[in-house]
């Protein structure tokens, strides 16, 4: 039978919707320009010479500023420049994240499509399609550091994330604008950052998480202590792949940390599947009133450490830089600068965070 | 629906147990609100519940006839009062036909809304079988008739002790039978008014599960995690080879009543006038603890049963 799923990352799309009428592939793309736009339209056109006659192709861009009426214009010129049976098989839609709406002409939608496209979407915000950013990049150069295994040089930053080399100058460049890094010719060593630089990264990593609040509509909300005991229990159950953040998280890293009271459990998401939440607490629903008391706050993003064994029965903790930008979200700076300082104190000169 | 006063369930169940002939105290085992009411809300004074009938089940089985008899006789003539019933004029006579015959409920002597009802727990479960059975029971001031439930074998499956003597069934085996009993919405209206019998029954599971919830944040518990267990183990031990295919089907009735919001509406209305008065939760509120409940209870018993033996 077949099945829709989402694609491998290696794919020349992002997952295939099996339909009544055929299959569809699903290609995700995030861009404010045209040129952008035709080069994706193109690729999907080159991935249905490989499938059955009846397969379709759907392009999905997210959060673009390009107009649904330039949108309709550009699918326009496509299909006029490739083949009928070609073009005819493209549909393009655009995807408001924030106010979850879809706007174009797909071919057999349903409410079981469009609810495919909106985790596509997810899956893709938390993996940022693949792509290794300029954020990532300086945020894994500061993770090595505190873990002892510093890198020292671009090139081996490039290995190590898999980012093109004008992502790594660009990170390399804030990190030595920041006085987080000196060095010259490709190699550098790392400072112990000030509390500014600190807070820079940890705001640049909490703009490109994408947060998800959860309420709790009953009023018998969880604590984040009782919250964790249950996903302990379901991590013995289920594959996950999360790690512990926020507060909870700083805790394991520094234990004088002055919070008597979480006020929530944040969890970074690394594959963008949240559907773990139900068995977690099926009283909370996700909101969009980001003033109300939220008990859950996931954040969708990159991994930057590694996971632990996905049958260990213990949580993985995200890294100090995740815990931070969690800090700074719920508006604890004065603790996000004390767990700073924490931080440069535990890291010996060329060791490890102790 | 009648507007009821507000009952403190510690003084009900003392005055219950206090007019009780010892003897046969332990063959009582209160169940329906009071029961659920006391096990929440003993010791909170602000808190009260709505309801006129007081359930007493005569238990086990093979005494619950001879319990009947003995405490019916004992209320009696402690000045306890037949509750007037214009279908029913008095009790009837030995030989009279079943369905003449009415089931003994008993106002206390100082008079109240309120009135003490007695059931039988039910003989051994045999599928397919008639779920309501009637036997009569022929005490000193005339026959009556004492009814039983299949389910309500739950109720006697670790019944809990209380200060007065008297035992309480457990609030998540009523949530058990009254989920077994309903296993779709039915049409079937309470006696005398517009509402459904399956909002009113599955709805008070809600509300176990919520008052159970609520205890578990403030107590740092986890009561309700625990309602999967002892819900397979008691349709183990009351229910024999039929526990896994009765597991496998208690939630559909709740699933149902989250379904339908015209239904569940219904049923949070029915529940703020009875169990959850005082409290006056929305349909939010009580979707939340329905969300929970099927997570955490039915999705954890329906396991334990696929992985039993068919």
């Amino acid at each position: 039978m077949r099945q829709s799923y989402i694609a491998e990352p290696n794919k020349e799309y992002d997952g295939r919707w099996a339909g009544p009428g055929g299959d569809i592939l699903v290609e995700v793309t995030r861009t404010n320009n045209a040129r952008d736009l035709r080069g994706a339209l193109l690729a999907l056109a080159f991935a249905l010479r490989k499938e059955v006659p009846t397969t379709k192709g759907l392009l999905v861009l997210a959060d673009s500023k390009l107009s649904a009426g330039r949108l309709a214009g550009e699918l326009d010129q496509f299909r006029s420049i490739v083949k009928d049976e070609v073009g005819n098989k493209i549909h393009l839609v655009a995807f408001d994240e924030g106010n979850l709406r879809m706007t174009g002409l797909i071919p057999d939608i349903n409410e079981d499509l469009a609810l495919f496209i909106h985790d596509l979407v997810r899956h893709d915000a938390s993996t940022q399609g693949g792509r290794v950013s300029r954020v990532f990049v300086q945020s894994l150069v500061i993770d090595r550091w505190l873990q002892g295994r510093a890198m020292t040089s671009s090139l081996e930053v490039k290995a190590e994330s898999g980012a093109s080399k004008p992502t790594v100058l660009a990170a390399l460049e804030q990190l030595m604008r920041l006085d987080v890094i000196f060095g010259d010719g490709g190699d550098f060593s790392i400072r112990p950052p000030s509390w500014e630089a600190w807070e820079s990264m940890a705001m640049d990593l909490r703009s490109e998480r994408k947060p998800i609040h959860f309420a709790d509509p009953s009023g018998l909300a969880r604590s984040p202590a009782e919250l964790l005991k249950r996903l302990v229990k379901i991590k013995g159950r289920k594959k996950l792949d999360v790690a512990v953040s926020g507060v909870m998280a700083a805790y394991h890293f520094y234990e004088e940390l002055n919070i008597t009271a979480p006020p929530r459990l944040d969890l970074s998401v690394y594959n963008g599947d949240i559907n773990f939440v139900r068995q977690l607490d099926a009283g909370l629903l996700e909101m969009k009133n980001l003033k109300a008391h939220a008990p859950l706050v996931l954040h969708l993003g990159r991994r930057l450490r590694p996971p632990s064994r996905f049958d260990s029965a213990d949580l993985d903790e995200a890294s100090p830089l995740e815990c931070m930008a969690d800090l700074l979200d719920l508006g604890l700076t004065a603790e996000a600068q004390d767990f700073a300082h924490h931080l440069n104190r535990s890291v010996a000169p060329g060791g490890a965070l102790r | 629906m009648n507007e009821l006063d507000l009952l403190s369930p510690s003084e009900v169940l003392e005055q219950v147990a206090k007019a009780l002939p010892v003897d046969v105290r332990d063959n009582l085992i209160v169940c329906g609100s009071l029961a659920a009411a006391y096990w929440f809300f003993a010791g909170d004074g602000s808190r009260a519940i709505r309801t006129k009938d007081i359930d007493g089940l005569c238990s086990p089985h093979a005494t619950a006839v001879a319990a009947a008899i003995e405490i019916t006789n004992q209320l009696l003539e402690a000045d306890w009062k037949p509750r007037q019933d214009s279908r029913f004029p008095g009790p009837g006579k030995p030989g009279d036909p079943i369905d003449g015959l009415p089931m003994v409920r008993l106002h206390p002597p100082e008079g109240s809304e309120w009135f003490l009802e007695l059931m039988g727990a039910p003989p051994p479960y045999v599928s397919g079988s008639e779920g309501k059975k009637h036997r009569p029971i022929d005490t000193a001031h005339g026959t009556f008739v004492l009814c039983s439930f299949d389910f309500l074998a739950l109720a006697e499956w670790g019944p809990l002790m209380t200060t007065f003597g008297v035992r309480l069934a457990r609030p998540e085996m009523m949530a058990l039978a009254n989920m077994l009993h309903h296993p779709s919405l039915s049409e079937t209206r309470i006696e005398g008014t517009i509402w459904k019998r399956s909002n009113k029954d599955l709805g008070r599971v809600l509300a176990l599960a919520h008052l159970t919830i609520e205890r578990d944040r403030r107590a740092e518990t986890d009561e309700l995690g625990e309602w999967a267990g002892r819900m397979w183990k008691a349709l183990q031990e009351k229910f024999g080879a039929d526990a896994r295919t009765l597991a496998l089907r208690a939630g559909n009735g709740i699933r149902a009543l989250m379904d339908s919001r015209a239904d569940l509406e219904q049923a949070v209305v029915i529940a703020n006038l009875g169990l959850l008065a005082s409290m006056d939760l929305g349909t939010p509120e009580i979707s939340a603890t329905g969300r929970r409940l099927v997570v955490e209870v039915i999705e954890e018993l329906e396991l334990l049963a696929q992985a039993a033996v068919p």
